[in-house]
């Protein structure tokens, strides 16, 4: 087993890449952050070079932040990489209420959960609803591809979702996936949008009520 | 014997008397008649610990341990608060020490002796009845309320256990020191003091941690399940607003004149370092890396005869000039087009570079050229780049032209 030293150097590297630490996808590394001394160590390191260690709301996962945002470089990159979100939101939301609506309990994926390509495909050939909206997610944006078959469908955007770092594959089959601690960070900006857009939130409902994609 | 088989032998018994467990749990109140013909049945079950016998009646008690197995297997929420319900076993317990003062200024030894048994047992009873309601939770913790499937029900179960868990915090708080020291129960008798003051106050203590450690947990999951109910109203939130209004694009916040803190994230830079050639202990690494590169077959011209080279005494042949490389000389031509106070451009002259001669090779000539200049010759010219930020690669830039000028003084 590496000791904890040896985990500061590629924590620090994930971190700079830009990339979000989280039990998904480095479990060494984020068992590294969860120690409070390492947390200082590594934040410590990154204000010397004006970076920040930041964690999502539901302590799911870890990132670097700027530590100045009013640099025009520093502006410049959180601009693009927000514009980046913005595009993507729609395709992501459509993706999450159609696994919310699967998973069946009310609740929507979240940082560790588990999933199984043929579930996911059992249940969405049994319902001509999900089929159609796993349809029109393929036909533009994010999820945009060529397929007919609802099966190469779900394959591609499951694959899209592994190259953008919301998925990770498990097993040698490579068809069970773990989410990662992206969706941790796109719920973050979720909520943030939510209050500034003022989208209404339906409290007390069950949010799994989804009259439009009744199964 | 080994584990199994006892464990075979426990399974076999409860199979084999099963109606006499249920008709004693859900009749008996957990107690058997000792009849003859149960006496086989009773004295097997007792020896598995199952059963234990009561000093007072010729009865047979259920022991709490497998009580507590058919309040779970029943579910039964009534049952489960009344063990907990340790107000009422201190008070019989209080009870028989005052019964037991009596006895032993009034009564027999034997007397003394059953009674003190009997608080015994109320005080085992006690302690198992907290260690098995402390099980029960951290059960119902560990299986993250795996008997439910939606996220709603698991809250309403979490608030239940978070509710039993206090409830039972509270009863604790009856078995406090200063109580049990007092003369209602421990008093100054030595035997009371050991079984008051030293048994049953270090397994409260002991409840009492594993409460608070189980209170935090539940808390924590607590947190969790709220946290996963509004990502999903979220979700639903975002989805009717993209249905009821398509199109619809957010903001991009980081133009604001403030940026919002919670959209600041660093955009990856390039961490790659190059290979420390001098450092001896990554020799060997650097030694297989090569040996693992693909070996690139180099490309040579069919072996001809080689004409021997006659040397002729040169006084006795005409010297030739040699071929000037037509892109050095237009390189050269370049640097001496510059004229002081004045800046040309390496794409602006391009002019001069020979046919076939594409803008990268004339660009790369001339920084070439530059880099070849002795101290003397750079003191001349000054080499300034007209770069481009790569619309692809970060960090990176392509330089598009070169301006050239006379350095001042020179």
């Amino acid at each position: 087993m590496l000791d904890d030293r040896s985990q500061f150097a590629p924590t620090v590297e994930k971190l700079l890449l830009g990339e979000v630490i989280c039990e998904a996808r480095t479990p060494e590394l984020f068992q590294f952050l969860a120690n409070a001394a390492n947390e200082d160590d590594v934040n410590a390191y990154l204000s010397r070079i004006d970076r920040v260690l930041r964690r999502t709301s539901d302590q799911l996962a870890w990132f670097a932040a700027y530590k100045d945002i009013e640099a025009q470089s520093a502006r410049s990159c959180i601009s693009r990489q927000f514009s980046e979100v913005i595009n993507d939101l729609e395709p992501l939301v459509r993706w999450l209420s159609m696994t919310t609506i699967l998973n069946g309990s009310g609740a929507s994926l979240q940082a560790g959960d588990e999933i199984r390509s043929s579930d996911l495909i059992r249940s969405i050939e049994s319902a001509p609803a999900l089929c159609e909206e796993l349809e029109q997610i393929s036909r533009y944006g994010l999820f945009k591809n060529a397929q007919s078959q609802p099966k190469r469908q779900l394959d591609a955007v499951l694959h899209r979702l592994v190259e953008r770092g919301y998925l990770v594959t498990t097993g040698r089959s490579r068809a069970k996936y773990i989410a990662t601690g992206l969706w941790s960070r796109l719920y973050d900006l979720m909520s943030f949008i939510q209050a500034h857009e003022q989208i209404a939130l339906e409290e007390g409902e069950d949010a799994a009520q989804q009259d439009e994609l009744q199964i | 014997m080994s584990a199994s088989a006892d464990l075979d032998k426990l399974f076999s018994a409860l199979h084999r008397h099963k109606d006499l467990l249920i008709g004693a749990y859900l009749n008996g109140d957990g107690f058997v008649d000792n009849t003859t013909e149960n006496g086989k049945a009773v004295g097997e079950l007792t020896k598995l610990g199952i059963l234990w016998f009561t000093d007072e009646d010729d009865r047979t008690r259920m022991s709490q341990a497998f009580l507590d197995i058919c309040n779970v297997a029943r579910r039964d929420e009534l049952r489960r608060n009344v063990n907990v319900d340790i107000a009422d076993r201190l008070r019989s317990t209080e009870d028989l020490v005052s019964s037991y003062r009596v006895a032993r200024q009034a009564g027999t030894e034997d007397e003394q002796k059953a009674i003190f048994r009997a608080i015994e047992e109320q005080v085992y009873a006690l302690r198992e009845t907290l260690a098995s309601t402390s099980r029960q939770i951290w059960q119902e913790i560990n299986s993250e309320f795996g008997h439910v499937t939606t996220l709603e029900l698991k809250m309403q179960e979490n608030l239940r256990v978070i509710d039993r868990v206090k409830r039972l915090n509270d009863n604790l708080a009856l078995i406090d020191y200063p109580t049990l020291a007092s003369p209602r129960f421990a008093g100054e008798n030595p035997e009371l003091r050991r079984l008051f003051l030293l048994g049953l106050v270090a397994a409260v203590s002991e409840i009492r941690e594993e409460l608070v450690d189980a209170m935090h947990r539940l808390e924590g999951m607590l947190f969790s399940f709220r946290k996963q109910q509004r990502h999903a109203r979220l979700v639903h939130a975002f989805y009717q607003r993209f249905l009821r209004d398509p199109g619809f694009r957010a903001e991009n916040y980081a133009e604001q004149t403030q940026i919002p803190n919670i959209i600041n994230q660093v955009v990856g830079i390039d961490v790659s370092g190059h290979a420390d050639l001098d450092n001896d202990r990554h020799e060997s690494t650097f030694t297989e890396l090569i040996a693992s590169l693909r070996k690139r077959k180099v490309q040579t011209a069919p072996s001809e005869p080689v004409e021997r080279i006659s040397v002729i005494d040169s006084d006795s042949m005409s010297s030739e000039p040699l071929q000037q490389d037509p892109l050095h000389e237009s390189i050269q031509a370049f640097y001496l087009s510059v004229e002081p106070g004045k800046t040309i451009s390496a794409m602006g002259l391009h002019s001069l570079a020979p046919d076939a001669c594409s803008d990268e090779i004339w660009l790369y000539a001339i920084i070439g050229r530059f880099n070849l200049m002795t101290v003397k010759e750079r003191g001349f010219f000054r080499l300034e780049y007209v770069e481009e930020v790569d619309p692809l690669f970060n960090g990176r830039f392509s330089i598009k032209d070169l301006r050239v000028s006379v350095r001042k003084g020179a």
